[in-house]
């Protein structure tokens, strides 16, 4: 992604180091960070660059929204497929003129921008070094990383709490709603252990993301190994933060290496073996933004969902089935509607501020 | 500049030539030169066409005669005709225009991608055409999928550029998205493309009879 960037200290003809990089350059790499993004092979640190590159000025800014714009009014081009196959004979003036097919697909790339809102802080406790206790929380559409005394961090997604209770011989985090992803510095002596309902999670170091949805744990692994568990019983999150139970108490499950997922309750539920690009994908919350490529829109919805206040209807089940591509900031909901509205063609019933209806297009 | 479009470039008079054979409105001879392009240009992303300047006059033909059947009789016998049955169409669809204005679309956006260096213009249309992911464009072109991010990339600004070059804003062609939202690629169901070495040459010929 620097073949652009470098032109930025090319020196010109004379010698002179040029400062400005011209329209050009960041046109170009306007596109190439677009590509980058588009063909799902960026890393967080790309993107992390991204959102440097693109917030270094206004110019940067319209360049990738211009970028963007047109790669998605390149879509056009799919109907030349019509045109390669249609039997002219058949194919009267007004159909010749007459609809556009439907896009199969809906795409945005809204616009990603710095996430704002600090997650709160209810109760932070620290007793020494190796005993530390705390609680965090995040409001919806809001996220939270905390830095935990031993250098984990936890990355706190939307709607969600967790307690932490660091100790001599353990490091224990109770997930009591929500999602987390955890980066976890090594120590041998105190395995670190997420506390779901009964279900622990255990990574000596690693990466993970917990989530906890109804009654299923959803596990997904970046990095390491972590080991599932179920605690004998139905242990609350909150007995299971009091109590120091060692963790051979729990009946162990499986183990999930990098690249895998897993989702149980008092059995494995499903374990998936996650593609990079997916991985990624599934992990696009950390970043404040959502990216989907090609999920039915009604799981689109449910995730997006998780974000916001409004509560979105999807009227019928081929609708629901509408495979969405695209990029959102987490809480930008109206960006999305919009390009369901327009790309997607997709009637978007705003019935109050905090209820909308998505159905398909009346006419026709 | 791909074959079709340099063929059409240098052989518009005589393109407009056969179409007026049979239709003597000239906006119907320009709408059906327009459509003879983006045929043949559909046609060339799917094979490679052999003798681009015959089988543009092909398609011009054929699009003529079909309009002639379509209304019974050759054009020229009736102008008013031609004006009257436009005027049904229009008012048969509310958002004619809109349409008219998506073929239009297509039509300036497949010339500016016609006027691409063959290694830009192909990978652009393999991913909005074809529909193929990066990945699979970089392995069909041995190359990295970075590489394959820059090459398309670079046709899209070529492409920009293009469409300026003509006299065209971009953003007109742009997905129409407020608030900085912008559109992206859509991952559908991926296309399969003809065997590349189909002979779409007789595709016409199958439905060309006087």
């Amino acid at each position: 992604m620097s073949d652009a960037d470098n032109k930025k200290t090319d020196t010109s003809g004379d010698g002179n180091v040029v400062p400005i990089p011209d329209r050009e350059d960041i046109e170009l790499a306007a596109a190439e960070w677009l590509m980058r993004l588009e063909s799902g092979a960026a890393t967080t640190a790309d993107i992390q660059k991204f959102h440097a590159w693109r917030g270094q000025s206004a110019q940067h800014r319209e360049a990738f929204s211009a970028a963007a714009h047109l790669w998605g009014g390149l879509d056009l081009l799919d109907e030349l497929n019509d045109y390669a196959a249609t039997n002219e004979a058949q194919r009267a003036r007004v159909g010749m003129w007459g609809g556009l097919s439907r896009r199969t697909a809906i795409t945005a790339a809204a616009s990603l921008a710095v996430f704002v809102g600090a997650g709160v802080i209810l109760r932070e406790t620290v007793l020494t070094e190796r005993d530390y206790r705390a609680r965090y929380a995040t409001a919806i559409g809001e996220q939270k990383t905390a830095t935990l005394p031993d250098g984990s961090i936890i990355e706190i997604n939307t709607n969600s709490a967790i307690e932490v209770a660091y100790s001599a011989g353990a490091r224990r985090v109770s997930l009591l709603h929500g999602e987390a992803y955890f980066s976890v510095e090594p120590d041998e002596e105190r395995p670190f252990s997420v506390y779901a309902e009964n279900r622990v999670v255990t990574a000596v170091g690693t990466e993970f993301t917990v989530r906890l949805k109804e009654k299923i744990v959803d596990v997904v692994v970046a990095e390491g190994r972590v080991a599932l568990a179920i605690r004998p019983g139905s242990l609350s999150a909150a007995a299971a933060r009091e109590k120091t139970a060692p963790l051979s108490a729990a009946r162990p499950l499986l183990e999930l290496t990098a690249g895998q997922s897993a989702a149980f309750s008092e059995k494995v539920e499903s374990l998936d073996h996650i593609e990079p690009d997916d991985l990624r994908r599934r992990l696009s919350w950390r970043n404040g933004m959502l990216a989907f490529a090609g999920e039915p829109l009604g799981d689109v919805i449910a995730d997006v969902s998780r974000y916001t206040q409004i509560v979105i209807e999807i009227e019928d089940d081929a609708l629901r089935a509408l495979p969405v591509a695209g990029y959102f900031e987490t809480g930008e909901v109206e960006a999305m509607f919009e390009a369901l509205e327009l790309m997607g063609g997709v009637e978007v019933e705003r019935v109050d501020e905090t209820f909308v209806r998505l159905k398909q297009p009346s006419t026709e | 500049m791909s074959d079709i479009y340099r063929a059409f470039l240098e052989h518009q008079t005589a393109i407009r030539r056969v179409i007026a054979r049979y239709c003597a409105h000239p906006e119907d001879i320009e709408d059906l030169a327009q459509h003879t392009f983006l045929r043949g240009f559909a046609a060339e992303t799917k094979a490679k066409i052999r003798e681009p300047k015959a089988f543009l006059l092909r398609i011009a033909r054929n699009l003529a005669l079909s309009e002639v059947k379509r209304h019974g009789r050759r054009f020229t016998d009736s102008l008013e005709d031609c004006e009257t049955s436009k005027a049904l169409e229009d008012h048969r669809q509310a958002s004619a225009e809109d349409r008219l204005d998506t073929a239009r679309k297509l039509a300036v956006l497949s010339m500016a991608v016609a006027q691409l260096p063959p290694e830009c213009r192909n990978v652009l249309l393999m991913r909005k055409v074809e529909q193929l992911r990066f990945k699979q464009i970089a392995t069909r072109l041995n190359v990295s999928v970075s590489t394959a991010e820059k090459r398309i990339a670079k046709a899209l600004t070529l492409c920009a550029a293009a469409l300026r070059r003509e006299g065209y804003d971009p953003a007109e062609f742009g997905a129409q998205l407020m608030r900085g939202a912008s559109a992206a690629a859509p991952v559908g169901k991926p296309r399969l493309s003809m065997a590349p070495d189909r002979d779409v040459n007789n595709l016409i010929d199958g439905d060309f009879n006087e």
